[in-house]
């Protein structure tokens, strides 16, 4: 925070104040409630006309909305990323980033939970899985461990919000003035008491403790919600770690992915700075090599076996019609961000940029190759069904309900950051007076 | 008017023709019925018919469900009414004989069950006959330290006594879930003067109960005179199996949810508990921030 030594207290306040939208901005806001609202209509068509209006079928049971699932619940593990286990360790570099963490985390988990239920088919059938749940299923432990982890984000947003919030009281910028009532309830009681300060810096370790362990088990739940079913491509033992390390890795590239826009959109050239773009794509290549050694054992030892079983998948992946998604994940989600990011210029924010684009992308169709294959190929042979059974490709209410649930985690943090500072206004102010003293 | 009567009778005589071939050409268009009937008798004391319904279609046999069929013991009066019931799926029908007619099934030693199928939009009217002699089998088992036999005795009645059946076939066996198990030498056996037939019981290792009784059984199936008999008797002759735990009573991954093993509850109620109890901390702890800032 040396770098805003030179600035004032007013001057920080004031540039980290939210701010009324552009144009640009009233555009990109439209735009997502456009597309929330066809997916809305395409669930809406989902719920009259039942699950057959996918494409989901008696094989792929589990098609684009689990993919989008795993996607939100991986994407989501930043917020124990940055904002717990930087904090914890004590890198205050990572302080500008960790609401930028945490709304992500909480509006992923958030549609994680909403996109379950619309795969269910079923809404008012979820009170079953309370009324009827077993303990020994992991899809109770999913539910469960979502529950708890977005109740904790939300604490987590919240708890170090609230010094802001006061700001934002006692700042009566015009542009905020609707917003008030909305800030006295969350935040008038905030005097910055010693006991008060003191309380709520031992809840937030508190929670950056609990999110660690809780964050581990979701990203594991959820593997085991495949790896507990004996089918190719999920029948391992490594499922876990597998899929926590894919998690950690796009969580990072859609925090380096909003920096960036945050940065360019409000101008925070002075506190989202190149150092936290140089750190984050190392951070970023490291989680990528990681993944990259996971996935090289997932594929690499059953197609070493190549077992008569399992081989119709691989093959399918490998070669076959899902190659060039296969290789294509693997190389804009993973190769090409490491290759980017390895140079000093490619740590630079436009390239970080990019990198961090390239790993989100790569990340969702590695979900949907993660689910999709898997179920097309059985272990029994499929006999004597209709050819609609064979095959998959999302019907246009499934587009719809994807995109549209993608634009509502995008919608919430845009919302977000219209009413809140996306950079801690009051932990920057005190890092700069620390360093100033 | 002498024509007048003419044309009236004449058209009332094409009337009842076209009644008549209309009658003829339904008739002839409804199938014809084949009734098969077969007579069991259990321990003894349980006798019942089972008929089949069948017709031909394209040179082939085929069974017919919901067929209507009454049955009569030796004659088709009131009196001797058995019972009536509708084909199943199968085209199968099984009609006990009922207590109220236990004087006229004492009475002789021959019976014949008559039975009638109902006619319907698709079939004709259809009937048949099965005429038995009543027959008993008896079972004992006779063991003399080294080797188990059973005896199996066939009598007939003859109005008078109960007379020993010479040259019957007895399948002997023990009762299993799937049908009769052979564990004589032979299948079947044929009794000889006495009405009888004597088998060597030889497997050691066949599970029983947990007191180790097994059912022994003998059969005589579809014989032209005395139909299908079937007698059993339950003999310690068997390796006592002890039950084991039934197998979703046990706490597993696999049974329901009031049956989940303990090990599995400690540690998810453990960590619930254990999380959800620092969570309610921390919101205790913002509870009395907000106290705090308002005092």
């Amino acid at each position: 925070m040396s770098h805003l030594s030179h600035l004032s207290d007013d001057q920080v306040i004031s540039d980290l104040l939210p701010r009324k939208f552009g144009r640009l901005g009233q555009i990109w806001t439209g735009v997502l409630i456009l597309l929330c609202l066809i997916g809305a209509f395409a669930y809406y068509r989902q719920l009259r006309y039942g699950l057959s209006v996918t494409h989901m079928r008696d094989y792929v049971s589990w098609g684009i909305y689990i993919s989008n699932f795993v996607f939100f619940v991986a994407i989501s593990l930043v917020g124990s990323l940055v904002t717990a286990i930087f904090r914890l360790a004590n890198v205050r570099w990572s302080t500008p980033l960790t609401r930028i963490a945490e709304i992500i985390a909480v509006s992923a988990i958030l549609f994680a939970s909403l996109i379950i239920i619309v795969d269910m088919g079923r809404p008012e059938r979820l009170l079953n899985l309370f009324i009827h749940g077993r303990i020994q299923s992991p899809i109770l432990w999913d539910v469960i461990v979502i529950t708890t982890y977005l109740i904790i984000s939300l604490l987590l947003l919240y708890l170090p919000a609230i010094p802001d919030i006061k700001i934002l009281i006692d700042r009566a910028d015009p542009s905020l003035k609707k917003f008030h009532g909305l800030y006295r309830f969350l935040g008038s009681f905030w005097k910055g008491t010693k006991d008060q300060k003191r309380i709520n810096h031992l809840s937030i370790l508190r929670l950056s403790i609990l999110i660690i362990p809780v964050a581990f088990c979701i990203h594991t739940v959820t593997s085991w919600l495949f790896a507990t079913t004996f089918r190719p491509g999920w029948d391992s033992t490594n499922f876990g770690a597998y899929f926590i390390s894919g998690a950690f890795l796009v969580g990072a590239g859609a925090v380096v992915t909003a920096m960036y826009i945050f940065r360019q959109t409000y101008h925070l050239e002075n506190y989202i700075t190149h150092l936290h773009f140089d750190r984050m794509a190392k951070v970023l290549v490291m989680l990528a090599l990681l993944y990259l050694y996971f996935n090289i054992n997932e594929y690499l030892i059953p197609a070493f076996k190549m077992k008569k079983s399992e081989s119709a998948h691989l093959e399918e992946l490998f070669v076959g019609q899902y190659a060039f998604l296969f290789w294509g994940a693997i190389c804009t989600g993973m190769i090409i961000p490491i290759l980017i990011l390895i140079t000093k210029k490619g740590r630079r924010p436009l390239p970080v940029f990019i990198a961090g684009v390239l790993v989100v992308i790569g990340a969702w169709f590695k979900r949907y190759l993660i689910v999709t294959p898997t179920l097309l190929h059985p272990f029994l042979p499929m006999q004597d069904v209709p050819s609609s059974y064979l095959h998959y490709f999302p019907s246009w209410e499934e587009w719809a309900i994807a995109i549209g649930s993608l634009s509502g985690a995008l919608l919430i943090i845009t919302l977000f950051v219209r009413i809140y500072p996306i950079i801690p206004i009051h932990e920057t102010l005190i890092e700069k007076n620390e360093i100033k003293e | 008017m002498k024509s007048k009567n003419k044309i009236k009778a004449g058209l009332l005589l094409f009337t009842a023709l076209l009644y008549c071939f209309q009658l003829t050409a339904q008739d002839s268009l409804r199938r014809k019925v084949s009734l098969t009937i077969r007579y069991f008798s259990e321990e003894n004391k349980s006798m019942y018919v089972l008929s089949t319904a069948k017709t031909k279609i394209n040179g082939r046999f085929k069974t017919l469900p919901g067929i209507s069929m009454t049955a009569y013991l030796d004659e088709e009066i009131a009196d001797n009414f058995i019972d009536s019931a509708i084909t199943d799926e199968h085209g199968e029908v099984k009609i006990y004989l009922p207590l109220r007619l236990k004087d006229l099934w004492t009475s002789t030693a021959n019976h014949t069950f008559i039975i009638n199928s109902k006619e319907n939009d698709t079939t004709r009217s259809g009937q048949g006959e099965l005429t038995i002699t009543k027959a008993k089998l008896f079972i004992d088992t006779l063991s003399d330290g080294t080797s188990r036999n059973i005896k199996i005795s066939a009598s007939a009645w003859n109005g008078k006594t109960w007379e020993p059946i010479k040259g019957l076939e007895i399948k002997p066996g023990v009762q299993r879930h799937g049908g009769m198990l052979k564990v004589t030498d032979e299948e079947s056996y044929t009794t000889d003067s006495t009405g009888s037939i004597t088998a060597e019981f030889k497997d050691t290792t066949l599970p029983g109960d947990e007191y180790g009784n097994i059912v022994l059984g003998a059969k005589v199936e579809d014989n032209d005179t005395y139909g299908n008999l079937l007698i059993t008797k339950e003999a310690p002759w068997g390796r006592p199996v002890l039950k084991t735990t039934d197998f979703f009573d046990q706490r597993t991954l696999w049974t329901t949810r009031f049956r989940t093993p303990y090990w599995l509850l400690f540690i998810v109620y453990g960590m619930a508990i254990g999380i959800w109890g620092s969570i309610i901390s921390v919101i205790r702890s913002l509870v009395k921030t907000i106290k705090l800032g308002k005092e």
